[in-house]
């Protein structure tokens, strides 16, 4: 039944692409730039209105210069509750033709077929697209958005604590060294106040666990090519052993509430009540930014690095970042895409790594590697992994299957037990 | 509260039979004849103009959406129907069997008529008691307290909420500080999370619902206490009524509709609460957390159907009408008899 | 205790023992006032710390140091000034309109005995039971087929019917506790029907109207989900959905938000401090019932 209808839908989507290219819009394509008096609806996130405005102005400016008379309008969303105004405005007539989503949620819009397919080679190195960005977009060896930024977390250290504790700023390349360093930050810092954990890191964090699991070579779900269909895979050993090394870290080191999620790593370390947290990049710089309940007087004492993980190697950063689409219903697909190929070329892209942000590209990314700055994020991009790409994985996240398995083993459930639990409720929403 | 309380309310409550004395004549020349039947066209007409604009607004925001929720519960509405790109099938009483066979359901309902009769409660109560107070008490008093309730009601949700959650956060939150402070147990208080027990997490959530409502219901009570004759008052104490008497047989009957209406608004409101528990907890519930306006919420963005958010909707409705129709009652009663 | 103590009534010569009462309902009242007032006064605060104290892991009821600078920032943040236009154009459309459709509409349940009546409370109690997060999508649909989307009216006739039910009972409740002698001696002395209801009627029911509008502003002004989902233009947001527009994917700036929402509740004071007046001329109409 639901294979079937994401057929039905592929054959949907699929003739929207072809209509893009001929049908109905082949009139208004084929009519000079100059002519065209459409409008245009972009729906970006407000980070681009906070951080990046300048590109969206320059963008459109480009755009505007080839359609002087097409309007768009870039309206900034926000993350509390647009995926309800997205899922409510497709069902109306005031839909946006062109829409930032995250790279996690848009497997559900590309199965029920609200977005346009696109053709990559009409986008700037779209050869190089970083992998973890690109997948979210491809559904059946089709491309249905196209990467925007990236994310990767590393490890984020204050530079004094660590140097008081061992001796050295800089933060040890293994995991065992490290921890052998926090016990000294520990026993330096915790005489001295209780509520300091040397390491941060809190036990409802699952992208932190699951980095864990990915770095002992377990997965939350695998596809089995033979069933043809995702099963959980969080009760094989190698999971396992990763779910027990992450709870085990959080119930040593972590010395505030262990029951909390990651909202609040940069207030803890901003409050100096923590000497290294596993965040997001872009997570250094809200510690020390006093427009974001960051602290000013740490300007310069925080550092990032790749955090170490098992086995003697880098852990496996999960890659977040965000993607672009165009609606299937937009009555204006190729402007759509002619404006997200402006927002996402090369010269956009600058604009977006010069503030530190991972571009959608490894071409533009390596730079970023030797870069200090971002040394350490643009490093976690290869090795990184991302959630399975099956059809019910949003209903998973929304029920927090993993957070609630992380809580209950913090409560003290066997780890194998909290995961077969997992696993059952895993199988139960992957494929549908 | 259940859908056979529902049938047991029965059906509307005749109209009073007391003789009609309330009617204003159209020309103005005297009381109307007995019976509205017998009034003239003109008259007759008249109280519709009154109700057409209100008719007009319900109609022109609900009748539609109303019609589509039924319609709509009975399908299996998906995300891809709803864009255009399928077809909605029809399911009968499908989500409907669905949801009331589904354990989860039940324990949601058993939760929030729990919470919600918790939460009337303690905000008729107390609201009911401070508008009472707010007659004892010096001009200048009042006005410190009306702006105090004025201020707190005009906090945005979310803002408060806010508030609310730094205030009981397990690390930097005040009261887990202050609690640390009075007992001295430092290692009890300093990172003690709230809601890990869900019966401490729906303390601080029914605080912040309770909070957030006794405005409302202090003013509107005091709007009607001064409606209270006060020559009746001092004639009832006169009479050596005691102050209870006083209360009960001077003060309560002409308040009792407002109270009437402002408890039922709280009995709906509590019962479909949604955004005092999702933002307490960031966003992200968990199950134990779940009431009926949550579980709605899920059901109608979460899940792949539409179609079970509507159900549920209606479900809900069915659920409170037992308290409307024994509001109605109460409304048309108290209004007629008097 | 006697509760009967008369009140409200100035030229009334105090017993000592209702001075000692009055003076021991003037405390409670004023504990009260701060227990209900804390949360605000947590938000003023909040606002007037520096950023990352707010959520400091010592807390303190008293700033280290006060700043304005969350204020600069808030009032700095892109569309402030087109959200407070938009705010006041629903909110005072929404709040006006509402007041008389609901007085009419009280007017003809509170006096009129007429075919529909119970049928009309019903529908506006039924109104009020629906869960608004389940009708959110058949609503916008219905907006959508009138072109009510992105149009301040659409935001309104929500609001408006939102806060209908309430209004016409609880004017309704002030209606049938006015005699219609009153209304009828008014008539004879002289007055037309619309001057008996400016003269005689409107102050007695001022109390519930002053009730059911700062019901319906703080209803319309702190209203978020509609107004987001309903209104696509940024430049047509109202203050609500300004406010979270100081959350980013980075976090929120807790400060500016503070600040910000310090800003927006002034006007819902404001409005308040203006019609609490009418709110007491109940109390000195003691005339009531005769």
């Amino acid at each position: 039944m639901k294979r079937k209808l994401i057929a039905a839908v592929g054959v949907a989507a699929m003739m929207t692409g072809i209509a893009a290219c001929g049908g109905d819009s082949s009139d208004n394509a084929s009519k000079d730039p100059k002519d065209r008096t459409e409008s245009l609806t972009v729906w970006l996130m407000v980070d681009a209105q906070s951080t990046w405005p300048e590109l969206v102005k320059d963008v459109n400016a480009q755009f505007n210069k080839k359609y002087p008379k097409v309007k768009v309008n870039v309206q900034y969303q926000q993350w509390a509750d647009k995926a309800k105004k997205l899922d409510t405005s497709l069902g109306g007539d005031k839909f946006p033709d062109v829409v930032e989503l995250g790279n996690t949620e848009t497997m559900q819009y590309i199965l029920n077929g609200a977005l346009a397919e696109i053709d990559p080679k009409k986008y700037d190195n779209s050869d190089t697209w970083i992998k973890g960005l690109k997948d979210t977009c491809t559904y059946e060896g089709k491309q249905f958005c196209v990467p925007y930024y990236a994310g990767a977390r590393v490890a984020v250290y204050n530079k004094d604590m660590l140097k008081k504790g061992t001796g050295s700023d800089a933060l040890p390349q293994t995991e065992d060294e490290m921890l052998a360093a926090l016990d000294k930050v520990s026993a330096e810092y915790t005489k001295k106040d209780k509520r300091f954990s040397s390491l941060y890191l809190p036990g409802r964090y699952w992208y932190a666990a699951m980095s864990y699991v990915a770095g002992y070579g377990g997965s939350i779900a695998e596809y089995d090519e033979g069933a043809k269909e995702w099963k959980g895979n969080l009760s094989s050993p190698e999971s396992q052993k990763g779910i027990e090394h992450f709870v085990n870290l959080v119930k040593k080191y972590n010395k505030a509430d262990q029951t909390k999620d990651e909202q609040d790593h940069a207030n803890v370390m901003a409050n100096e009540k923590a000497a290294l947290i596993y965040g997001n990049g872009w997570e250094a710089g809200s510690v020390v930014d006093g427009a974001n309940n960051g602290n000013p007087k740490l300007e310069g004492k925080i550092g990032t690095a790749g955090m170490p993980g098992p086995n003697g190697k880098a852990l496996p950063s999960f890659i977040g970042g965000s993607d672009l689409a165009v609606t299937a219903k937009s009555k204006v697909t190729d402007l759509g895409e002619e404006w997200v190929s402006l927002f996402t070329s090369e010269k956009s892209q600058e604009v977006l790594t010069a503030k530190n942000i991972l571009p959608n590209n490894e071409k533009q990314l390596e730079p970023l590697k030797s870069k200090p700055e971002t040394a350490a994020v643009a490093n976690a991009v290869p090795d990184a992994w991302f959630t399975p790409i099956a059809p019910g994985w949003t209903s998973i996240e929304k029920e927090e299957v993993l957070e609630n398995m992380l809580l209950e083993i913090l409560k003290g459930t066997s780890v194998a037990d909290a995961t077969k639990k997992a696993d059952d409720k895993v199988n139960e929403l992957i494929n549908k | 509260m259940t859908a056979a309380d529902t049938k047991a309310a029965g059906p509307p409550v005749p109209v009073p039979r007391v003789p009609e004395k309330t009617g204003i004549s159209p020309s103005g020349q005297e009381a109307d004849g007995p019976r509205p039947k017998k009034r003239r066209k003109k008259g007759e007409l008249l109280p519709y103009f009154l109700i057409l604009p209100a008719i007009l607004a319900i109609a022109a925001v609900y009748v539609y959406p109303l019609i589509k929720t039924v319609i709509m519960s009975f399908q299996d509405l998906g995300r891809a129907a709803l864009w255009g790109n399928g077809e909605t099938p029809w399911v009968g009483f499908e989500q409907f069997t669905n949801i009331l066979g589904d354990p989860d359901f039940w324990a949601v309902v058993g939760r929030t008529v729990v919470f919600m009769t918790i939460c009337v409660v303690l905000t008729m109560g107390i609201g009911l008691l401070i508008a009472l107070m707010m007659l004892k008490v010096s001009t200048w008093v009042r006005l410190v307290l009306t702006v105090a309730l004025i201020a707190a009601w005009s906090m945005p949700l979310m803002v408060a909420a806010s508030v609310f959650r730094w205030l009981s956060d397990s690390d930097y939150g005040l009261i887990n500080t202050l609690l640390a402070d009075l007992t001295g147990d430092e290692d009890r208080w300093l990172g003690h999370n709230w809601f890990l027990d869900p019966w401490q997490g729906f303390g601080i959530i029914t605080l912040l619902v309770v909070w957030g409502a006794i405005p409302f219901v202090v003013i509107t009570m005091y709007a009607a206490l001064t409606q209270v004759p006060k020559e009746l008052e001092e004639a009832a104490s006169l009479d050596g009524a005691t102050a209870f008497g006083v209360y009960r047989f001077v003060t309560w009957p002409v308040i009792k509709p407002v109270f009437t209406m402002v408890a039922t608004l709280s009995v709906i409101w509590d019962f479909n609460v949604f955004g005092q528990i999702w933002l307490l907890r960031g966003n992200k519930p968990e199950p134990e957390y779940e009431t009926l306006g949550l579980y709605s919420f899920s059901k109608a963005f979460e899940s792949t159907s539409f179609s079970q958010g509507s159900a549920i909707a209606l479900i809900t409705v069915l659920m409170l009408s037992g308290v409307a129709v024994y509001y109605l009652r109460q409304l048309i009663k108290t209004g007629e008899v008097e | 205790m006697s509760a009967s103590t008369p009140t409200n009534a100035p030229a009334q010569v105090l017993r000592p023992d209702r001075k000692r009462n009055r003076l021991g309902y003037n405390i409670l009242a004023l504990v009260t006032a701060g227990l209900m007032a804390f949360p605000v006064y947590w938000l003023i605060v909040s606002s007037l710390r520096p950023n990352h104290e707010i959520r400091s892991y010592d807390q303190t009821l008293w700033p280290s140091s006060l700043t304005f600078d969350n204020f600069a920032r808030a009032v700095k943040q892109d569309n402030f000034a087109t959200a407070i236009q938009s705010s006041l154009i629903v909110s005072v459309t929404a709040v006006v309109g509402g007041m008389i459709i609901a007085t009419l509409a009280a007017l003809a349940i509170g006096r009129f005995r007429f075919f529909g009546r119970k049928a009309l409370m019903m529908v506006m109690i039924l109104v009020q039971m629906l869960p608004p997060t389940a009708m959110l999508i058949p609503i916008y649909l219905q907006l959508n087929a009138l072109g009510g989307i992105d149009e301040y009216w659409g935001l309104i006739v929500v609001y408006l019917v939102s806060t209908l039910p309430f209004a016409t009972i609880m004017i309704r409740g002030f209606v049938i506790n006015i005699p219609v002698e009153l209304e009828e001696s008014a008539m004879v002395d002289g007055c037309t029907r619309m001057g008996a209801f400016r003269r005689v009627i409107f102050p007695l029911l001022a109390p519930g109207l002053a009730a059911a509008s700062i019901f319906a502003l703080v209803n319309a002004w702190n209203e978020y989900l509609f107004a987001y989902i309903l209104i696509n233009d940024n430049s047509k947001y109202t203050l609500n959905v300004w406010l979270m527009t100081f959350t980013t994917e980075r976090g929120t700036d807790y400060g500016a938000l503070m600040a910000a929402s310090t800003l927006i509740s002034i006007p819902v004071v404001i409005f308040f401090m203006i019609i609490q007046g009418k709110m007491a001329t109940g109390l000195t109409s003691g005339a009531v019932k005769g």
